[in-house]
């Protein structure tokens, strides 16, 4: 069975076995070659296949039910589940902080930085703002349950937030501060996605691999008067996917 | 020069030739954006007496890059870099209207017994044959899109005979196979090129793409064609109309 075939591990490595069935089986849910919903085989057979301890087989299970790509029918019984971005976070504008809520996950906010910076060029160009002006610049990371959902850099133009150097954002969204003082409400967003191979420091922040392939958005957000509230790149750990589902009409004839 | 160093960062203790170095240096400045189009880039003299390095690791260097499409020589004037075009695409990726100049190119047409296990969802037979047709869309003489879309054979009799390089899927299965569409379905994923894709789209091994799996189905909710699609992560961007938040 192919399964077994990718799951194969390797006693000459030093890498304890249960580690490389885990590693292994991560990057099999990953890289889809395991489809979704499938059933996995028992962790009794699976030990006896890869010659592996049976408790160790099912911690490996337990942890990845736990980081959400295994989903379990019954009593020892895995399947495979990939995590998924509805269509709505597509088409519709959404607020990240409020989306995790909504995905019915506990959201917190990680601080990594915070400070003052003068756009340079490329960001005066992507803010339609001039260079050298002053805008505040967050780096922080969102978390659902307290694992990492996005690796979030927002810059937020100062004349719509004067005050921005006196203030703590610690582990509020921002936009809950800028409603509540400032009465400006996000009203409409665009959003451009690239794929992008993590740096280390991304890499750590999402606690994924260096160099894993990751979906990376820019989002503009708009008040209701038209002006840009603030300008984000936001990149997801390389397991997420989102759906679209295309109405037979809305398809180009070049498909 | 001054500000060409600035991004050129070598390791002469590492164990990864210079050549690599130099070269993943020069890619991503020009990835980054750092490199403007047409920038000439040191002669190859110039960059040995910058970095003390032979001129054969310089060559070696410039001639993956031209390799890559991400550099062009001039014959006696230098060394220049060619910014591939950014391509914007709306999302969803097959509502997208593609811009002019965009063109197909079929480039393989086989026979399968197997569906990639990505698709291999509940409700799909297993014991079914495919058609496997390989194409890709190239804008401004780019690959921009490739492309493998999977039919099955008993619901497409004959398809070798009368597939064109151009032809669209839509209009074959709407015209010649007389079926109704129902939704496409898409899966928008990440993936790390291998050497196939990689050669195909003119990148890197290992680079970042965009990879999306879409199932088309009929109007009773039957499977018509499987299609995988990747197209470079940095190059290619999606774009989303501006949707308004509740």
């Amino acid at each position: 069975m192919k399964f077994f075939e990718l799951l194969y591990v390797d006693k000459r490595q030093n890498i304890p076995l249960h580690m490389q069935f885990m590693n292994k089986l991560r990057l099999a849910i990953y890289d889809y070659q395991l489809p979704e919903n499938m059933i996995l085989p028992s962790s009794q057979e699976i030990s006896k296949r890869l010659n592996l301890v049976k408790e160790d087989v099912e911690t490996a299970l337990l942890s990845l039910q736990q980081e959400g790509l295994l989903g379990s029918i019954k009593k020892n019984q895995f399947i495979v589940t990939h995590k998924k971005h509805s269509n709505e976070f597509m088409s519709k504008a959404f607020l990240l902080y409020q989306y995790i809520k909504k995905m019915g996950l506990e959201p917190s906010i990680e601080t990594l930085e915070q400070q003052l910076v003068f756009a340079d060029e490329k960001l005066a160009k992507k803010m339609n703002i001039l260079v050298g002006d002053k805008i505040l610049f967050l780096k922080r990371v969102f978390c659902g349950n307290k694992k990492p959902m996005a690796l979030v850099e927002s810059y937020l133009s100062l004349t719509l937030f004067p005050d921005a150097e006196t203030i703590k954002f610690t582990h509020q969204p921002h936009f809950e501060f800028l409603t509540k003082h400032h009465h400006i409400e996000p009203y409409r967003s665009v959003r451009e996605n690239r794929v992008v191979a993590l740096n280390a420091s991304e890499a750590k922040a999402l606690k994924d691999m260096e160099g894993s392939p990751c979906h990376q958005l820019e989002v503009w957000t708009y008040e209701k008067g038209g002006q840009l509230t603030d300008y984000n790149i936001a990149t997801l750990p390389s397991s997420d996917v989102f759906e679209t589902t295309t109405l037979p009409t809305s398809l180009q004839p070049i498909f | 020069m001054i500000e060409l160093m600035n991004f050129i960062s070598l390791d002469l203790l590492s164990t990864e030739p210079l050549y690599v170095q130099l070269k993943r240096s020069i890619r991503e400045a020009i990835v980054n954006k750092q490199l403007k189009h047409m920038e000439r880039l040191p002669t190859e003299a110039e960059m040995r007496s910058i970095f003390g390095i032979s001129t054969t690791v310089v060559r070696r260097a410039y001639d993956a890059l031209v390799e890559k499409g991400l550099v062009i020589r001039i014959k006696g004037s230098g060394t220049y870099v060619n910014q591939r075009p950014s391509l914007r695409l709306s999302l969803p990726l097959f509502e997208s209207e593609l811009p002019n100049g965009v063109t197909s190119q079929l480039f393989c047409l086989d026979k399968t017994k197997d569906l990639p296990t990505a698709f291999t969802l509940s409700g799909v037979s297993l014991d079914s044959k495919y058609w496997v047709i390989k194409r890709f869309f190239t804008y401004e003489m780019y690959p921009i899109i490739f492309q493998t879309i999977y039919l099955p054979m008993a619901s497409f009799p004959k398809l070798d005979l009368s597939i064109d390089q151009s032809f669209s899927l839509k209009t074959m299965v709407q015209e010649r196979y007389k079926k109704n569409l129902g939704v496409l379905k898409s899966k928008y994923l990440t993936k790390k090129a291998d050497d196939a894709e990689a050669f195909i789209l003119q990148t890197d091994i290992l680079s970042p793409l965009h990879y999306v799996l879409s199932t088309l189905f009929d109007d009773n909710n039957q499977p018509l064609a499987f299609i995988q699609s990747y197209m470079d992560g940095h190059h290619i961007s999606l774009h989303s109309n501006p949707v308004y938040i509740k």
